[in-house]
């Protein structure tokens, strides 16, 4: 728990800023987006019968009802979801060499499964802050704007933005493991949640659901989430079995390898 | 003979093309002060981060107190105190919030030992780390290596940025540290730092040992230093007898200067045969037999 005290005060103003701006953002996005409900049949009929919708995954029939509108959204929150768990996964160990502090903590009695502990931790506390900051806020502004909604299908949906924030976290941990000299967390975090987003589209518009067993966006549909009320189970399963691989090589790697240093 | 604390035998670690150190194997007593020495490169902060754990050697072992270095660092590093070469330390912590985190995690109480340290190295404990000099990023390095009173303390260069105060103040500390039983293993290539504490060197050469010796041994069983004038030039194979090394000689052929540990009584007949005008036999310096290490 000493490492995970630590490291939860090191990272404890960027997990709150990320949880408020998600949550403001969502809070304030989300009644906007309602009036486009009203304005949806208005469309030109070229917009509503192009391939957008369907690398979105979102049809016009969903989106005009206030959980399908809040679905729609909640898939661009899941870019910015992802964005910060890969960050917040990858910085915990990559801020070790590049500030080149491993040296000390390395060499403390603590030991190497007690820091990938405590770093997991912390990863794992910093998304669900998210996770409970952005449902509230989207439970709020879903009560305030639009009541009556399915409960059920509404936390599937803040699910999906939770699981995926998870999914990147803990790649963001495996990833800084392997390579810690990384300077530009951000970046990296940016082009792999992007090119995920973007194989996620391309498999939905090729239609090919093998492709999407290649990007945690394709696991949470919002369409099938509406249909079915649930994930789809083999996605879950590849979910979970993605997610046991993360922790297991990053435990293995940090075990085994040599403690990077800046220097 | 007291038990040995740390012991390296064979120890190797490449890095594919660079080189790292290669079969290095000597042992440290406990209760000794063991000065590692070597100039930039040498590799000795390499062997140093084996012995942490840090790295994992390539062949050979290291071990600290019987333990494997590399497969049990956690249990050993309960009794070792350990200062890098470089300042590693949260720039963004106070220096109290560092120190009293090193305490936590080595299970101590450090309030009294911290407060006690930093008022002999004149440390503010108030400041925050990122806005220290080079030279009180040591002293917190120092301050938190010695904190948990270690049995065994492992020190990369500790005396690099400190001022001559200080570092008296530095090592005065390591001597009481010694006495209370403390096993110290120092690495440096500030020589006069080995000589004035340590009781046996290990020399580190391009990623090799040289060798191993007291530093009574490498004082009293090494070189003498001679230097000589004669009233006439000397032959330039006037010296050539076993034990002769560095040998100098000036323009004119009448001085000359070399290292001697051969038979005292072949260089006295070989001197009663010159017309002498002066002559010193001295004491090297740990400088002058560690350059002959490296020739």
């Amino acid at each position: 728990m000493l490492i995970f005290r630590f490291e939860w005060k090191r990272t404890r103003n960027y997990i709150l800023i990320w949880a408020a701006a998600l949550a403001v953002c969502i809070f304030s996005m989300t009644p906007v987006y309602y009036d486009m409900i009203e304005t949806a049949g208005t469309l030109p009929s070229g917009f509503t019968q192009g391939g957008f919708w369907e690398t979105l995954d979102v049809s016009l029939t969903l989106l005009m009802e206030p959980l399908g509108m809040y679905s729609f959204l909640t898939g661009f929150f899941m870019i910015a979801g992802g964005v910060f768990g890969m960050h917040l996964g990858l910085s915990l160990h990559t801020g070790e060499c590049t500030e080149n502090t491993a040296e000390y903590l390395y060499t403390k009695p603590c030991g190497r499964q007690m820091i990938f502990k405590g770093k997991m931790l912390c990863a794992l506390v910093g998304v669900c802050v998210t996770g409970i900051s952005y449902l509230l806020a989207s439970f709020l502004t879903m009560m305030l704007f639009r009541p009556g909604f399915p409960v059920g299908e509404f936390l599937l949906v803040v699910g999906s933005f939770v699981l995926l924030t998870l999914f990147f976290a803990l790649l963001g941990l495996m990833v800084g493991i392997f390579h810690p000299n990384n300077r530009s967390p951000l970046l990296t975090a940016g082009l792999v949640v992007f090119v995920e987003y973007c194989i996620t589209s391309f498999s939905r518009t090729v239609s090919i659901r093998a492709i999407g067993f290649l990007s945690p966006f394709s696991f949470f549909s919002p369409s099938e989430i509406h249909d079915a009320g649930a994930y789809s189970w083999d996605y879950m399963l590849w979910y979970l079995l993605l997610l046991f691989a993360f922790i297991i090589l990053a435990y293995k790697k940090i075990l085994k390898r040599d403690i990077a240093l800046a220097v | 003979m007291n038990e040995p604390v740390i012991v390296l035998n064979e120890l190797t670690k490449s890095y594919g093309r660079h080189r790292g150190v290669e079969g290095i194997s000597f042992s440290v007593c406990q209760g000794e002060i063991f000065g590692f020495i070597g100039p930039n490169g040498a590799g000795k902060s390499t062997t140093i981060r084996a012995l942490m754990g840090l790295l994992k050697p390539t062949s050979g072992s290291a071990s600290i107190f019987g333990l494997d270095c590399s497969q049990e660092p956690a249990r050993i590093a309960k009794d070792v105190g350990y200062l890098p070469s470089e300042n590693c330390y949260y720039n963004n912590m106070k220096v109290r919030e560092m120190l009293l985190y090193t305490a936590e995690l080595y299970g101590v109480d450090g309030h009294r030992r911290m407060e006690e340290l930093a008022g002999r190295f004149n440390l503010d404990l108030s400041r925050r780390i990122g806005d220290l000099s080079l030279g009180n990023k040591k002293k917190v390095g120092i301050v938190s290596a010695l904190l948990p009173s270690p049995k065994l303390l492992i020190m990369d260069e500790p005396t690099s940025g400190l001022d001559p105060l200080i570092q008296q103040t530095f090592y005065d500390l390591l001597k009481e540290e010694n006495e209370h039983g403390t096993t110290i293993f120092l690495s440096s290539h500030v020589l006069s730092e080995v000589q004035r504490l340590c009781d046996r060197v290990a020399i580190l050469r391009e990623g090799k040992l040289v060798g191993v010796q007291s530093m009574k041994t490498l004082r009293e069983n090494g070189y003498k230093k001679i230097s000589l004038t004669a009233k006439s030039a000397i032959p330039e194979d006037f010296f050539s007898i076993p034990g002769t090394a560095n040998f100098e000689q000036d323009k004119a052929g009448t001085s000359v200067s070399f290292m001697f540990n051969g038979s005292s009584m072949t260089i006295m007949e070989k001197l009663h045969q010159l017309e002498l005008e002066d002559i010193l036999i001295e004491e090297p310096s740990l400088e002058e037999i560690f350059l002959h290490y490296y020739e």
